[in-house]
C-alpha cells in the first residue's frame, strides 16, 4: 500500500532536492572562491522570490521580465555583501568573515521584514494547466518547471564553468589561488562573480519553489541550511556533488516523511547526513586530503 | 635578570578584574531594583558561562561548533524532566543532567572532532537541529512546543536560590569561580597545550601533546559548562520551551564569543553583556530592532575582529596616553 | 640482530606511499647512539617523509621503526614524543600568539608530572612545576642567546631566532635523538656557521641527531654519518668520506 506510493514520494523529493541543489552549488561557489561558508546565501532565495512576488503582483510584470530582475536585483546584493561587509572587514580570519554574513543574513531578514511585512505571500505558478500523472504518481506543472529550470541551470553552469574564459578563471582561483594570482587572474574580480552567480542561482531556487510553498521574510533560513547540508553531503567544494547531494537529500527526506514519521522528517535527514560524516568525514563525493608538513 | 619577573608577574593585576567583577555584581541587586533588569543580569552570567566554554573549544582547539545550545538545552530539560516527571530533588537532578551530557558529549565528540572546518560546522548544526525538532515532537516528555512547566526552585538549607536576587548572586558566583578556574589552567602546562592546538595536530603531536584527547576534553568540558548554565536556567525561570535552545541560540553564543574576542576569557562576558543588552538598547525602535541588530554585528566583526573588549581597552590606553 | 642492539634507531624494510607516489621504498638502516647523521638527497627523495615517518605522523605501509631495540609499531607520534624524540620542521613551527618563553615551555610539556586538576585549582605543586619550568626555560633560552627575548611574541623574531628557538624548545626535554629538518635552510653564511657551532656543542654533550641538509660542505665537514637517499630508495650509508667517494653517489646526486 504505502509502497505504491513510492514514485510519487520520489517525484516529490525530487523536486525540492532539486531546489536545495541549486543552493548547495551557490555555497560551493563562494566556498571555492574564498574558502568560505555565506550563512546569508538563504536571504539569496528569499530575496529572489519576495522581489519576484512584489513586481508581478504589484507592479504587474509579466513572469520572464520580473524573473530576470528579480535575479538581478539578488545579485545586486550579492555583490553588496562581497564588496561592502566583507571587502571592508579588516580580518581575513574565515570565522570572523563567516559571521559577517551571520550579521547580514539578520539584517536583510529584518529590512525585508520591514519592506514585506511578516505574512506570507505566493507567487503564481508559472503555467496553470492541471497537473500531469505519471502512472499512479502526479506531478504539478510547477514542479516540472522545477526539475526542467535545474537542470538547464546546471547544464548552463557546467558549460560557463568548463567553456567560457571567466569559468575556467574562476575554477583556476578555485583550484590554486596563489597561482592564479601569479599567472594574473584577477581574482578580486572573478569573487565578485563568484557572489553574483551564487546569488542568482539561490534566487533562482526561491523563484521556483514560491509557488509551491509560497514565501516570507524569514523561509530563506531553513532553505540555506538545507543547501548548506546538501553541499556538505556532496563534499564542499564539488559542483556535481552538490547536485547530487541535493537531490539525495531531498529524496531522502521525502521516504523519511513518507515511510517513517513527517514530524521527525527533518530530524531523519539531518541524521543521515552526520552518519554520513562520521563515516566519511569528507562528505560522499569529496577526497581525503593528507596533511603536509 | 628582567625576566624573573615571569614566575611572580604581579598577582594583584591578575586578580584586579575578578574584584571589579565581584564588587560589580555584588552591588548591582542594590542598584537595580527593577527584576527585569536584575533578571537579564543573571541571563547574561548564564549566557557568559555557556560562552566560557565556546571561547575554549573555538579560541583553543579553533573548533567551531554550533551545537552549543544543543548542551545548553539537554542539560536543561534533563534537569526539568527528572524533577518534573521524575520527582527528583533538585541537586540530584542536575547532577545526573550534567552526567548525562557529559556522556553525550564524550560519545559524539571522538566522531564529531574527526570533522574540520565546515563540515565540523555542519555536524555540529545537525546535532542542535535534531535536538530542536526531538524537544518539539517528543511532547510526552518535553511537553512540546508549548514547552515544559512546573520546573522546581532551587533551594538550600532553606533558602530559595532561584529568587531573583539571589539566583543573581548564584550565577555570577558561579561564573567567576569558573573564570577563575580557566585562567588558572590557560596559564600553566596544559593551557600552552590548548593554545598550541589550532596551529594544526602536527605541532602539537610532535612534542608530546596528545591533541585527540585534549580536543575530546574540551569538547565535553565546554558542553558541560553549557549544561550547567542551562540546569540553572531550567530552575531559575521554571519554564523551558525547544526555542530557546535553537540553532539561533548557537549562532547567539558563537556571535557573542567573537564579538568579546576569540579565546579571550573576559572578552566572553562582555560578548554576552553586549549581544543581551543590544535589544534592549534598540527597544525603543521595535520594528527596526532585527535590521539594526545585524547591522550593529556586522560593523563590530568588521572592524574590532580581534574583538570589543581588546578594542576598547585600546582606546582607553590611547585616551590615556593622549591626555596624560 | 647484534647491530640492532647497539643502534640506537633501527629502520626495516620501511615502505611509504602516497596514492601512487612510492615515497620511501624498503628502507633500511642503523643509526648509532651519539652520533650527528646527515640525511641527504635531491629535493622531493623523501628526507622529510622519512622523519615523519619515525617521529610517528606519517604510518608506513610497511616495515618497523625501532628506538633502542623497541618497536615503535602502533605508537602514537606523541608517545614517540614521550619516548625520547624530538624534531624541528622544514617551516619553523611556532605557535604565533605566545610569547618565547611559552613557545619553548611546549618543548617541556612531556616533563609535567601535576594533573589538570591540580593546575586548575592553582594548587601548590602546580605553582611549584611552573616555577621550576619557567626557570629551566629561562636557563635554555639564555643558552640560546634569547633570553632578552623571553617575552616578544614571537612573530617578532627574525628568521634565525625563530630557527634558534624551534631547536631549544627541541632540545628542552633532552631527547634521544633530535631530527632536524634543514636547520640552516634559509640562513646567511655566519649565521649557518653559527648554528653549525651549535649543533657541534649539542653533539659534544652526547645528544645523537639526524640532520637534514643539503649543503653538502657543511655536511662533509661536520657530520659523523651520512645517509643518502635518491627516489625514496636508500642509496648508500657511511662515513662522509666514504659517501664522498661512492661512484654512486657521485652519479646520482653530487655529480649532478
Ligand atoms: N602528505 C603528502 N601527501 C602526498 N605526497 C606527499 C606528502 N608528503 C610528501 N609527499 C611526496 O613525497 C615525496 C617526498 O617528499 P619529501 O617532502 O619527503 O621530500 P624531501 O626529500 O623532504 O624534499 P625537499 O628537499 O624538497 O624538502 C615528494 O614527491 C612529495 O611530493
Ligand atoms: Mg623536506
Amino acid at each position: 500500500m504505502l509502497f505504491d506510493q513510492l514514485p510519487q514520494f520520489l517525484l516529490s523529493g525530487l523536486t525540492s532536492g532539486s531546489i536545495y541543489a541549486l543552493v548547495a552549488v551557490g555555497f560551493c561557489i563562494i566556498h571555492n572562491a574564498t574558502g568560505m561558508v555565506n550563512f546569508a546565501q538563504g536571504e539569496f532565495v528569499m530575496l529572489g522570490a519576495m522581489i519576484m512576488i512584489s513586481l508581478t503582483q504589484d507592479l504587474g510584470l509579466s513572469l520572464p521580465a520580473a524573473f530576470v530582475l528579480s535575479i538581478a536585483g539578488a545579485m545586486l546584493v550579492g555583490l553588496f555583501l562581497e564588496r561592502i561587509p566583507l571587502g571592508l572587514a579588516r580580518s581575513r580570519h574565515i570565522l570572523i568573515l563567516v559571521l559577517i554574513t551571520v550579521g547580514f543574513s539578520i539584517a536583510v531578514r529584518g529590512a525585508a521584514s520591514l519592506f514585506w511585512g511578516k505574512t506570507a505571500r505566493a507567487l503564481t505558478s508559472f503555467s496553470s494547466e492541471a497537473p500531469l500523472l505519471l502512472g499512479n504518481a502526479v506531478i504539478s506543472r510547477q514542479a516540472l518547471w522545477i526539475l526542467f529550470l535545474t537542470m538547464a541551470a546546471v547544464t548552463l553552469l557546467h558549460v560557463f564553468f568548463h567553456r567560457t574564459p571567466v569559468g575556467q578563471a574562476i575554477r583556476a582561483v578555485a583550484d590554486n589561488r596563489r597561482g592564479a594570482v601569479l599567472v594574473g587572474i584577477p581574482v578580486a574580480r572573478m569573487v565578485m562573480v563568484s557572489f553574483a552567480l551564487s546569488a542568482a542561482l539561490g534566487a533562482t531556487a526561491g523563484i521556483l519553489i514560491a509557488p509551491i510553498t509560497g514565501m516570507h521574510y524569514s523561509a530563506g533560513v531553513m532553505l540555506g541550511l538545507k543547501g548548506f547540508a546538501a553541499a556538505i553531503l556532496g563534499g564542499y567544494g564539488h559542483v556535481w556533488g552538490a547536485v547530487a547531494g541535493g537531490l539525495l537529500l531531498g529524496v531522502l527526506e521525502s521516504l523519511a516523511a513518507g515511510f517513517i514519521s513527517s514530524a521527525y522528517k527533518d530530524a531523519l535527514a539531518f541524521l543521515i547526513l552526520l552518519c554520513v560524516l562520521w563515516v566519511r568525514p569528507s562528505g560522499l563525493f569529496g577526497q581525503r586530503t593528507l596533511k603536509r608538513v | 635578570m628582567s625576566a624573573g619577573r615571569t614566575a611572580a608577574a604581579r598577582p594583584w593585576r591578575r586578580l584586579l578584574p575578578y574584584a571589579i567583577l565581584a564588587t560589580a555584581a555584588a552591588l548591582t541587586p542594590f542598584a537595580v531594583t527593577d527584576t527585569y533588569l536584575l533578571s537579564l543580569g543573571s541571563l547574561i552570567g548564564l549566557f557568559a558561562l555557556a560562552v566560557t566554554g565556546l571561547n575554549l573549544l573555538i579560541g583553543m582547539a579553533g573548533q567551531v561548533s554550533l551545537g552549543q545550545a544543543a548542551f545548553f538545552g539537554l542539560g536543561a530539560y534533563a534537569s526539568g524532566i527528572l524533577t518534573v516527571h521524575h520527582g527528583l530533588p533538585v541537586g540530584l537532578a542536575i547532577a545526573a543532567a550534567l552526567t548525562l551530557t557529559g556522556l553525550v558529549a564524550l560519545v559524539l565528540a571522538a566522531p564529531t572532532l574527526k570533522l574540520e572546518g565546515h563540515n565540523l560546522v555542519m555536524a555540529t548544526l545537525g546535532l542542535n537541529m535534531i535536538f530542536t525538532i526531538v524537544c518539539i515532537q517528543w511532547e510526552s516528555m518535553t511537553g512540546g512546543s508549548s514547552g515544559l512547566f512546573g520546573i522546581p526552585a532551587m533551594s538550600l538549607a532553606g533558602v530559595n536560590l532561584s529568587s531573583d536576587r539571589n539566583f543573581f548572586y548564584l550565577v555570577w558566583g558561579v561564573l567567576l569561580a569558573v573564570l577563575w578556574l580557566c585562567s588558572n589552567l590557560l596559564r600553566t602546562r596544559p593551557g600552552r597545550a590548548l593554545r598550541s592546538l589550532h596551529q594544526g595536530d602536527l605541532l602539537p603531536v610532535s612534542l608530546g601533546i596528545p591533541v585527540v584527547q585534549y580536543k575530546i576534553a574540551l569538547f565535553v568540558a565546554a558542553a558541560l559548562l553549557a549544561a550547567l548554565a542551562g540546569c540553572l536556567y531550567a530552575h531559575y525561570l521554571q519554564f523551558i520551551s525547544p526555542h530557546s535552545f535553537d540553532m539561533f541560540v548557537s549562532l547567539q553564543l558563537v556571535t557573542m564569543t567573537a564579538v568579546g574576542g576569540l579565546g579571550n576569557l573576559w572578552g566572553g562576558v562582555f560578548g554576552a553583556a553586549f549581544l543581551l543588552l543590544l535589544p534592549e538598547w534598540l527597544h525603543a525602535v521595535p520594528d527596526v530592532m532585527p535590521l539594526l541588530h545585524g547591522l550593529i554585528l556586522m560593523i563590530v566583526l568588521m572592524f574590532c575582529p580581534r574583538g570589543l573588549l581588546p578594542a576598547l581597552k585600546n582606546m582607553a590606553r590611547k585616551i590615556w596616553r593622549g591626555h596624560g | 640482530m647484534a647491530e640492532a642492539a647497539s643502534s640506537l634507531l633501527v629502520l626495516r624494510d620501511v615502505c611509504l606511499r602516497f596514492g601512487g607516489l612510492q615515497a620511501l621504498m624498503d628502507i633500511s638502516l642503523h643509526v648509532p647512539a651519539g652520533l650527528w647523521s646527515a640525511l641527504i638527497g635531491p629535493n622531493g627523495a623523501g628526507k622529510t617523509s622519512m622523519l615523519n615517518v619515525i617521529c610517528g605522523l606519517y604510518a608506513p605501509q610497511a616495515g618497523d621503526v625501532l628506538l633502542e631495540g623497541r618497536s615503535l609499531y602502533g605508537v602514537p607520534a606523541y608517545e614517540r614524543a614521550v619516548l625520547g624524540l624530538a624534531r624541528t620542521f622544514q617551516t619553523v613551527q611556532l605557535v604565533q600568539e605566545m610569547n618565547v618563553l611559552d613557545n619553548l615551555l611546549l618543548g617541556l610539556h612531556t616533563q609535567g608530572r601535576v594533573g589538570v586538576f591540580g593546575h586548575l585549582l592553582r594548587s601548590s605543586a602546580s605553582r611549584r612545576e611552573e616555577r621550576k619550568m619557567q626557570e629551566k626555560g629561562l636557563e635554555l633560552l639564555a643558552r640560546f642567546s634569547l633570553e632578552t627575548l623571553w617575552s616578544r611574541p614571537v612573530l617578532e623574531l627574525s628568521l634565525w631566532q625563530r630557527k634558534l628557538l624551534e631547536l631549544s624548545r627541541a632540545v628542552a626535554g633532552d631527547p634521544k635523538l633530535l631530527l632536524l629538518d634543514e636547520p640552516m635552510g634559509g640562513l646567511t653564511m655566519a649565521e649557518r656557521e653559527s648554528m653549525a657551532l651549535l649543533l657541534q656543542d649539542l653533539r659534544g654533550q652526547g645528544m645523537s641527531m639526524i640532520m637534514v641538509e643539503h649543503d653538502m660542505d657543511m655536511v662533509m665537514a661536520h657530520t659523523d654519518h651520512v645517509l643518502v637517499l635518491h627516489h625514496g630508495r636508500l642509496l648508500a650509508q657511511g662515513p662522509p668520506r666514504e659517501i664522498q667517494a661512492d661512484p654512486q653517489v657521485i652519479s646520482a646526486y653530487l655529480g649532478e
